[in-house]
């Protein structure tokens, strides 16, 4: 037997090195770079149909191309269509924690989406602009938030949701300049991650439900099923409490093997369950393969598609890999029974413990398996390993330090935390001893077969524990990095001096209120000091400005540059004295230039310290008015989720208006050009002389005027001292156009039946 | 020229907007440098690893403009 298995060694690293061999030859035979780009740049059918339609050149020859590129990749102007395939479904929890899911299952994509984003998705039928979509949402939630929305349709059209789908140039270029063959990419994927799928596993899965496992979906059926399974469990507890049979590890390698092979069978048939209650819900079978479980060897299926099966279907899918496990566990139990005293009855007895064990360590819920999923849809509570372990990570060490009070969906997400973290090493641990117990036999035998067999066993112990190697180098980076942080630790204790000295210094600027003790030490510890040379400049006139600065020895002066090229120093500064404040208003260039008058020390304020620290506390008159006017828009609920750097878009391009009580602001009829939002007292909308209703503090109105000029529908006319801020349609335009190159996300959720 | 990012000296300038990118904040991507037919299909000769500044949106997938066709 041992010369069986290294001779299956042997064909199996000559096939390996075959396919190595062969494909060096190929690379040689063909050009370097072969790629389907020309599919992609010419051949699609986003032509001259559907929301892509472009018009004939015609007769306007003098059309700017340029600026009809630009309206071609504008944003704001592109209109999302839902392709066929693409479905959305809302799930609504008991604990208001509603959810929603995008599918694509031919693409095998899965989303998880706010709700907003699944309504405002199924708006997307091709006959709405993203601008207009960004206004319903307005509408709707009273919220401009350009970045999200066009994150979503972004996201949405590079994962095929959208029609027509464009052909992704970039990953096809990628895919085509790695030469390996597909059977070497898949070599290469296990030997990373011992993990291989297979693609067409569903037409399998469908086979099998036609061919007679359909029955199993019958109450009768599952009724039978469910018996044997607990008549075979009875069975097991009275052997193992009659002690007549025991696991042990002197098994010969020829047992091992048989037994590994029944082992994997029975994991075949725990995940054909799940797959068979996708079937029989009508959903996909995304992929399933092979791949190493804490050790063990298993099947898997993706079952991504089960996140758009309602809760209850979705709870039977998950227990369906346990239930056919525990019948066919049964089985052997009450064969085991019925033969007692031989070798297949103890062979029997070891496979039952196993794979009763592995169920067990499948329903527990503390690990992502079956057992978490059931319960996470009992208690509707979704993401919950994912959320205990972010809470873990991130606050259980705050909030142990700061004594604070916690709460009980903390004090729940604590526990869940702990006990998942323990139960996880015990899982290694018994990882480890199945290993030990099953192929101890085997791995002896090769081990003292001689030096071949012995290297054998290395090589295949290496391809094995591959991924427990890169997972130690990732320790040892870890660790390394954590060393680190340690090492700026101690340099940072060691400059506690100075970062007192510039934490004070920033207290007492003017510009500020008193800052509490809290906010003084953060910012001990995110300032940064630097030394100019007599000379040197700190910043230019024209420089982007991201940061201010503090003196705390030496001169600054600051200079500007006459039209005849003079330079005048504007002013002198001395310690204690701050410049470059500028900085922290997000967009305007440094209007002058600093320059050290002799040697200079400063304290360096960033432009993110100041954001999360300052921005608060600034005695904004005193130091910028803009500040006071940044704030004043971020109060108004409909500009709550923009940036500094979009609020300066605003302010660009919008006013505050104080109309008295009767003025107009807008009159029924005329083009629309703005769009208003209400900072104090209150307006009324009256159309045909007849009054509609009153808007007051935080409403706003106009919205379609950002969009096109049709005419207003309605008079609106200030009924108290009103303050109102007008945005024009260049503005909205400016701060749509900005979002995009901030709008990449990752949504898919990873539900995979693995075990 | 200085890195559009952190304005220290830049050691090389994006291929796909030309901005400047110092060592730090340099990327790279892979870039269609020639397009052209052969033996009954399109093929592209590529660079590999052009650099790539991480500020601009080469677009992924292409844009009609029919307004070019004759």
């Amino acid at each position: 037997m041992r010369y069986l298995i290294l001779a299956a060694i042997v064909i199996a690293g000559g096939i390996v090195l075959f396919d190595s061999v062969r494909q060096r030859r190929a690379v040689r035979r063909i050009v370097p770079v072969q790629t389907v780009v020309a599919t992609a740049l010419g051949r699609h059918p986003a032509a001259r149909e559907g929301p892509f339609a472009v018009p004939e050149a015609g007769d306007d020859t003098d059309a700017d191309l340029w600026e009809t590129l630009a309206e071609r990749v504008d944003p704001e102007a592109f209109v999302p269509l839902l392709a066929p395939g693409a479905e959305v479904k809302t799930f609504r929890l008991r604990w208001g924690n509603d959810y929603s899911i995008a599918a694509r299952p031919d693409h095998r994509m899965h989303f998880e989406l706010q709700p907003w984003e699944a309504e405002l998705m199924l708006r997307m039928d091709g006959s709405q602009t993203v601008g207009e979509l960004i206004v319903d949402r307005l509408q709707a939630d009273g919220d401009l938030d350009p970045g999200a929305v066009i994150g979503l349709v972004e996201a949405l059209r590079q994962s095929g949701f959208l029609e027509p789908a464009r052909p992704d140039v970039r990953a096809l270029v990628q895919d085509h300049l790695d030469r390996a063959s597909k059977g070497r990419r898949k070599l290469r994927e296990f030997s990373r991650n011992l993990k291989i799928g297979w693609d067409n596993a569903e037409r399998l899965v469908a086979g099998a439900y036609r061919a007679g496992l359909k029955w199993f979906f019958r109450t009768p059926v599952a009724i039978a099923g469910g018996l044997v399974a607990i008549a075979g469990f009875v069975c097991f507890v009275e052997v193992e409490r009659s002690g007549r049979y025991s696991l042990s590890a002197t098994a010969a390698p020829a047992e091992t093997i048989l037994f590994l092979a029944l082992a994997l069978f029975l994991t075949f048939c725990h995940e054909l369950g799940h797959a068979l209650v996708l079937v029989h819900n009508k959903r996909r079978v995304i992929s399933a393969g092979f791949f190493i479980f804490f050790g063990s060897p298993a099947f898997f299926v993706d079952a991504s598609d089960g996140l758009m099966l309602e809760r209850r279907h979705r709870i039977a899918q998950s227990f369906a890999g346990p239930f056919a496990e525990l019948m066919l566990a049964g089985v052997a139990s009450v064969v085991m029974i019925a033969m007692p005293g031989t070798t297949v009855a103890a062979f029997l007895y070891r496979f039952a413990l196993i794979n009763y064990f592995v169920i067990f360590m499948n329903l527990i819920p503390l690990l992502e398996l079956d057992g978490y999923w059931i319960f996470s849809d009992l208690i509707q509570v979704p993401n919950l390993r994912r959320r205990s372990l972010t809470f873990m990570q991130h606050d259980l060490w705050h909030k142990i330090r700061t004594v604070e009070r916690w709460s009980w969906q903390e004090g729940g997400l604590a526990f869940y935390g702990i006990i998942g973290t323990l139960f996880t090493i015990f899982s290694f641990y018994t990882a480890f001893f199945f290993w030990r117990e099953i192929f101890g036999g085997l791995v002896t035998s090769l081990w003292d077969g001689g030096p071949v067999s012995r290297i054998l066993l290395i090589l295949l112990a290496l391809a094995f524990i591959g991924p427990l190697i890169r997972g130690l180098f990732t320790l040892a980076k870890t660790i390394g990095k954590r060393l680190g942080e340690v090492v700026a630790g101690a340099r940072f204790r060691a400059e506690r001096t100075w970062r007192v000295e510039a934490a004070a210094l920033i207290d007492a600027l003017p510009a500020f209120d008193d800052l509490d003790e809290e906010v003084l030490s953060d910012l001990a510890g995110r300032v940064t000091a630097l030394t100019v040379r007599d000379g040197q400049t700190v910043f230019r006139r024209g420089d982007a400005a991201d940061a201010f600065y503090v003196i705390r020895s030496g001169t600054i002066h600051i200079e500007d540059v006459q039209e005849d090229g003079d330079v005048v120093i504007l002013t002198a500064l001395g310690r204690r004295d701050a410049f470059g404040e500028l900085g922290l208003l997000g967009s305007a260039p440094r209007a002058a230039t600093a320059r050290a008058n002799g040697e200079t020390t400063l304290f360096k304020i960033d432009k993110p310290t100041f954001d999360a620290l300052l921005a608060d506390d600034i005695d904004a008159p005193t130091f910028a008015p803009t500040m006071q006017a940044y704030a004043e828009l971020r109060s108004l609920p409909v500009f709550r989720s923009l940036t500094s750097a979009d609020l300066a878009l605003i302010l660009e391009h919008g006013t505050w208006l104080t109309p008295a009580p009767g003025d107009e602001l807008i009159t029924q009829g005329a083009p629309g050009d703005a769009f208003y939002a209400i900072g104090a007292g209150q307006v009324d909308v009256t159309r045909d002389g007849e009054l509609v209703t009153t808007l007051g503090p935080g409403e706003h109105f106009g919205e379609v005027a950002l969009l096109t000029d049709a005419p207003r529908n309605a008079t609106v006319t200030a009924h108290t001292a009103t303050r109102v801020f007008r945005l024009d349609r260049q503005g909205f335009i400016d701060v749509v156009a900005r979002s995009l190159p901030r709008s990449a996300i990752d949504r898919s959720p990873d539900r995979n039946m693995e075990h | 020229m200085v890195c559009w990012h952190c304005r220290r000296t830049a050691v090389g300038s994006c291929r796909f907007c030309g901005r400047g990118v110092c060592e730090d904040h340099v990327q790279e991507q892979p870039f269609v440098l020639e397009l052209y037919r052969g033996a009954g299909t399109t093929r592209a000769l590529v660079v590999e690893d052009a650099l790539f500044c991480g500020a601009c949106t080469p677009r992924p997938d292409p844009v009609d403009l029919p307004e070019l066709d004759e």
